[in-house]
């Protein structure tokens, strides 16, 4: 019914007890205590607000049991900043008006710094890489413009800026 | 909101020991490969799994070669991973372009192939593609008993697949290509990354000529399954693959295949779809098949 | 007006509130915990009506970490919740739904809540919600309007005698006289489907009580002291002991978040109960199946006109679906109601004859959604007018030009007050930036080559806010902006709005406003809001009331703090100088005779609070001023112009939006950056709701879109881009101009993407009735043309 587990969030490790069934959107939220990422639907696991790094990969924490990431390296949005340094993908947001409620805004950051590592540029391609995070606020016009900011930045950067930015 | 609690958990390293699990737990455990289907079912507890046995760790189920004419594909292979991978995007493209619609890049990082085919949604993607490129599963017991399954074979239902619930997919083997060969898929639905109201699935090949060698159709979003449509395929082959051959094959399916109704779409509406896409995935598969040096 | 260099106002200032939102640090309702605290949840009714016979909770009190069972007898003790206090007081028939928190012998429709359960977390809370074993004996259902209107159709409150909740008939001027005499009449039918608002995040509320200092409770809510208000008397704990919080950030509203709901009661009463903070976080299956469900209107609509295009007449008979209409404050009707009194919206007509409707249904009731009742009614008004061109053989901007309002200010037929915008203005950009006259051009060569592309117009005005006029009969609410501004000790200042907005970016358009009438920056002024206990009472953050209500009260409450600083400043400065010789600017008070003579803003405040032994001889302590704000009219409002160009593909009713261009009316724009993000987003809803939304029953009540891979929000592969062009008018009434923005946009959608579609497939000669616009049903009116 449980185990224990230890699951490393933006580079420290969490340990605890968990039952099997706990997902992991709740470790992050209740075990870590780190509620920045966040949940909007219920079962269907379509509004992508969950959605955090797991080995580098974004996926939906709401649609991982916990104990899968066992081991695991997660990264969420409070690991994206380096200190008093916003991630090239928080300053688009900011400069651009990226959010108005700020709900969707953990789900769009955490899909969209995959998406720097190896960037497309059209408007079309940019909205795909969104399109499994739904926001009712912005219309997505203002984001658009705010991945073109952040991957302007990204594409100055030098290999060892890239390695801080995206460690994993 | 919330599974039922689960007894016990296994995140075995090997194809042997999930064998073994599944013969010591059968008929309570559900393998659990990305979760993109499962996770849902287990949320809305229409299932509730005493046992999962995690297939994410398992060594051995992630190839993509190609030997002998055969390409083989491993279970666990992320929705991804096909749709960006190389040789797959130019010689198996029905392959990719299925992989490519499916859901979202979220999902697309998680879902597995065999976990797709596996939940055996009449709405899903990969059933057309595979059953189109005549792609045959491997299913395993924990007898060590091994078993080839056809495509079309293996979907049996709405959500019922022919997995035995001590079975496991290690893989899924698809003909190499032929020369002059081309694929293409897409489906038609209400909102990006969404279920197909319907979705088509044409691969042609060609004679180096470039007449219609042998044609292949198959239309999902219909029901019972994914369905095969061989008299429209048979209205191209033989022909140059004109324009006007290309409306009546669309005009063929349309008539051939049975379509419902339901939340999403109309029988009425879901046949000009197949009449109008049919041509459209004909036209992509050809221009591909053209591109395709022997 | 302050004699500002470089004002803040009108700067796309950079949001202060996304600095927290965007590493992770917004305090929303579900992040908040305390200790003790359990989790509830509710089983709700899987019947659209029926009599509970039988609730066995006895399973599910027992499971190991339920704290608590509850069902409707908790509640024999409370009046009905729709009281004087919280019913609309509206003219016209009403009739009031009886009710409680919890289910009370009958279920009104599927998601009715029966039993609450308290649970130790929420996958406890989970498994003992399922052992709860309910009893129906079903009773006949009634799901469509016009059926509930039949004699011998199910009734929900048989007390009633029908299923009719409020009926008013809204006249001006003689309208069969009117008809008589025109040239042209044309008579429609549109039906405009059940859609609406569902924001990011739902709802929720943790409540906490104790008996010395009473109850507080944290709720998303748009209008935490108004839900005070009316919760002391449901509770009956006195006003004092009652403190209600929204929490620092909420997750979008749009409507959904006014009313005053049951889980917030029960919520409430566990937590006297039981002495335990309880919480509850909606589901999104709950969300879908219990709010944000709107529009849902038949509109029986005529139109009488002279040949030269001008409207002499509209009469239109509105049917509304309420569904049960249990809810606290809007009942389901308000929204109707206003929809109604805003149908001609931005025409003026002269003569006009309301019949409005509604009927209550085995449905969730309707909720506030964003446009309120008006996204049907602009839907019909704006397709009628467009089937008039067609038949007057008008171009589709003239017909509109002819009928717009043109001057200013303009009493409506109805009694509404638009108080300043400029439709001809906005036309033109429109027509400009879409090259309207060359596309039509190019719209008769694609035709020529099978290509099908049209444009559709809508025009209108969007409320800048809602006066008290019309707030205290529909909602029985005040309508004035208020703000305190205060200095603290350290010259910052603090602005304590009223209101509670959840992504609007007050903190930072409200510090742009201030910061220019106090010389200082915006990142010396700091917003709070949301808390009954540290705010002055106000209506909420409903109807676009930012721009227009409350920031005008801080900027009059600002203002009203220069003419004591600048005495102060005179005092040590020792200077003789008049409050008006002084200018405010850079952190400093100086004489403007004399920069050199110059005090900082931050010493008037530490004199003011913290040595005011140096304060002129008899001077009051202390640098703070509330306002409250109200123009003294029937309403402000904005005027706006939407275009839409499509491509329409016969063969599968499918479109592609090639452009759509909001030109927008912000009066004068505090940050317009954060005008464009509210445009974009009320456009995306009103695309949303006009093409992929729908809340779908079957024959038997039972709800068909139960998650977000049913109902569907879009994604950004789903829309277009949305461009903006500013044709501002400032409002005459608020002390910037400002207008406030984002609540109307998505009632121009509809029928601007329908008279684009319409006009794309003109040589089909296809006329577009119902909503939503799925190519299917476009695929069918072809189909049917065609057979003609």
């Amino acid at each position: 019914m449980k185990r224990e587990i230890t699951i490393t969030i933006n580079g420290e490790p969490y340990t605890a007890t968990v039952e099997y069934r706990l997902l992991l959107v709740d470790f992050i939220r209740e075990v870590a205590g780190l509620t920045g990422t966040h949940v909007g639907c219920s079962v269907e696991g379509r509004c992508g607000a969950c959605t955090v790094i797991v080995d580098g990969k974004a996926v939906k924490s709401c649609m991982l049991l916990a104990v899968q990431a066992d081991g695991a390296q997660v990264m969420t949005i409070e690991g994206l900043a380096r200190g008093d340094q916003l991630h090239p993908i928080q300053d688009g947001f900011w400069e651009k008006h990226g959010l108005q409620c700020g709900f969707c805004t953990p789900g769009l950051l955490m899909t969209l710094y995959e998406f720097l590592k190896t960037p497309k540029h059209s408007d079309e391609e940019i909205r795909a890489a969104m399109s499994g995070v739904l926001c009712r606020c912005t219309g997505y016009v203002h984001i658009v413009e705010a991945v073109k900011h952040a991957i302007a930045k990204v594409e100055a950067m030098t290999p060892e800026e890239r390695k801080v930015w995206f460690p994993q | 909101m919330y599974p039922r609690a689960i007894k016990s958990y296994f995140a075995p390293t090997e194809v042997s020991e999930v064998l073994a699990l599944l013969g010591q737990h059968k008929g309570a455990a559900k393998l659990l490969a990305g979760g993109q289907s499962l996770m849902p079912l287990m949320k809305l507890r229409l299932v509730e799994p005493r046992v999962i046995i995690d297939l994410n760790h398992v060594q051995g189920l992630n190839e993509i070669s190609e030997r002998a004419g055969v390409l083989t594909l491993g279970a666990m292979i992320r929705h991804v991973e096909l749709a960006t991978h190389a040789r797959i995007r130019q010689s198996y493209s029905l392959l990719a372009d299925a992989a490519g619609s499916i859901g979202d890049p979220q999902i697309r990082n998680r879902g597995t192939l065999a976990g797709s085919l596996v939940h055996a949604d009449p709405a899903a993607d990969y059933p057309p593609a595979v059953i189109a490129l005549n792609g045959r599963l491997v299913l395993t017991k924990p007898t060590g008993n091994t078993r080839i399954v056809s495509a079309d074979d293996f979907f049996v239902g709405p959500l019922t697949s022919a997995l035995d619930e001590d079975e496991l997919v290690t893989r899924i083997r698809i003909p190499a290509p032929s020369a002059h060969t081309g694929g293409a898929y897409s489906k038609n639905c209400q909102v990006a990354g969404d279920f197909a109201i319907i979705s088509v699935a044409a691969q042609v090949v060609l004679t180096p000529s470039g007449d219609c060698q042998q044609a292949t159709i198959v239309i999902g979003g219909v029901m019972p399954k994914a369905t095969r449509a061989p008299k429209a395929a048979a209205v191209v082959v033989g022909t140059s693959l004109d324009e006007a051959t290309l409306l009546r094959a669309g005009e063929a399916a349309a008539a051939e295949v049975e379509t419902q109704d339901d939340v999403r779409a109309s029988a009425v509406y879901r046949s000009q779809l197949i009449r109008v896409t049919v041509p459209q995935m004909l036209r992509q598969a050809v221009a591909r098949a053209r591109k395709v040096e022997a | 007006m302050p004699n500002v260099v470089n004002p803040w106002v009108g700067q796309s200032l950079k949001r202060k509130e996304d600095r927290r939102l965007i590493i992770g640090d917004g305090q929303y309702l579900p992040d908040l915990v305390l200790p003790r605290m359990v989790i509830m949840g509710l089983v709700r009714s899987i019947h659209a009506h029926a009599k509970i016979t039988k609730i066995d909770t006895a399973k599910a009190a027992a499971l190991p970490g339920v704290s608590a069972v509850i069902t409707g007898d908790e509640f024999a003790t409370w009046d009905s919740i729709l009281s004087d206090l919280s019913t609309p007081n509206l003219p016209g028939e009403t009739k009031r739904p009886v009710y409680w928190p919890l289910a009370r012998g009958e279920v009104k429709y599927v998601g009715d809540p029966i039993v609450a359960v308290v649970a130790r977390d929420k996958y406890t809370l989970e498994d003992a919600l399922e052992l709860v074993d309910i009893d129906y004996d079903p009773l006949p259902v009634v799901v469509d309007p016009e059926q509930a209107l039949q004699p011998d159709a199910p009734r929900l409150y048989p007390e009633w005698g029908d299923n009719v909740l409020y009926h008013q008939h809204i006249t001006a001027g003689d309208a069969s006289a009117a008809f008589a005499q025109a040239d042209v009449v044309l008579s429609e039918r549109f039906r405009c489907h059940r859609t609406g608002g569902q924001p990011m995040e739902t709802r929720g509320c943790l409540a906490t009580y104790n008996p010395a200092e009473g109850m507080t409770l944290w709720l998303t809510t748009q209008r935490p002291h108004i839900q005070r208000h009316l919760l002391a008397e449901y509770l009956k704990i006195p006003h004092d002991k009652l403190r209600v919080i929204m929490p620092k950030d909420m997750g979008g509203a749009f409507g959904t978040k006014a009313p005053l709901y049951r889980e917030e009661m029960i919520a409430c009463h566990l937590a006297m109960k039981l002495r335990r903070p309880v919480k509850w976080v909606e589901t999104r299956r709950e969300s879908l199946m219990n709010v944000g469900q709107g529009r849902d209107q038949i509109h029986q609509i005529e139109l009488a006109l002279k040949k030269d295009g001008t409207i002499l007449a509209v009469r239109d008979k509105i049917l509304a679906d309420c569904g049960d209409a249990r809810t606290a404050i809007y009942v389901g009707f308000a929204m109707p109601f206003l929809g109604a009194m805003y149908l001609i919206n931005g025409y003026d007509i002269p003569v006009v004859d309301i019949d409005l409707t509604c009927v209550v249904t085995n449905k969730a009731s309707l909720t506030p959604s964003r446009a309120f009742g008006s996204f049907a009614g602009r839907f019909a008004i704006d397709r009628i007018v467009e089937l008039a061109a067609n038949a007057l053989k008008m171009d589709p901007v003239q017909i509109r030009l002819k009928n717009a309002i043109k001057t200013f200010p303009h009493v409506s037929a109805v009694g509404v007050n638009v108080d300043s915008g400029d439709f001809p203005g906005a036309f033109a950009k429109a027509c400009t930036a879409l090259q309207y006259e060359q596309f039509r051009t190019e719209q008769a060569e694609a035709w020529k080559q099978g290509r099908y592309l049209g444009v559709g117009f809508c025009m209108g005005v969007e409320i800048s806010g809602v006066p008290s006029e019309v707030l205290v009969p529909m909602e029985r609410q005040p309508g004035f902006g208020v703000a305190t501004v205060q200095f603290d000790a350290h010259g910052k200042v603090q602005v304590a709005e009223g209101d509670s907005p959840h992504g609007q970016g007050h903190e930072t358009t409200i510090a742009q406003a201030v910061a220019d009438e106090l010389g200082i920056s915006p990142e010396d002024v700091y917003v709070t809001y949301g808390d009954t206990h540290s705010g002055p009472f106000s209506a909420g953050t409903i109807g676009s009331r930012g721009a227009s209500y409350t920031l005008s009260a801080a900027v009059l409450a600002a203002r009203a703090l220069r003419p004591k600083m600048s005495r102060i400043a005179s005092h040590l400065l020792r200077v003789e100088a008049a409050e008006d010789e002084f200018e405010f600017r850079d952190g400093h008070v100086f004489l403007t005779r004399d920069p050199t003579k110059r005090v900082p803003i931050k010493q008037i405040a530490e004199v003011a609070l913290l040595s005011p032994t140096a304060l002129p001889p008899g001077m009051e302590a202390g640098l703070e001023h509330t306002s409250h704000f109200e123009a003294q009219v029937a309403g402000m409002h904005s005027c706006n112009v939407h275009a839409a160009m499509v491509e329409v593909f016969p063969d599968t009713g499918a479109f592609k939006i090639l452009r759509y261009v909001a030109v927008d009316d912000a009066g004068a724009p505090i940050n317009p950056m954060v005008v464009r993000g509210q445009v974009h987003g009320g456009v995306a809803m009103g695309i949303g709701n006009a093409c992929f939304e729908e809340f779908l029953y079957d024959e038997n009540g039972q709800q068909l879109t139960t998650t977000l891979m049913d109902y569907h929000l879009p994604s950004a592969l789903d829309l277009p881009y949305i461009e903006t062009i500013e044709h501002n008018v400032p409002s005459p009434h608020t002390p910037l101009g400002s207008k406030g923005k984002g609540e109307g946009t998505p009632g121009m959608v509809p029928a601007a993407l329908a008279n684009a579609i319409e006009d794309a497939l003109r040589p089909f000669n296809v006329k577009i009735t119902q909503l939503p616009l799925t190519p299917e049903r476009i695929w069918k009116l072809i189909q049917e043309a065609k057979r003609k």
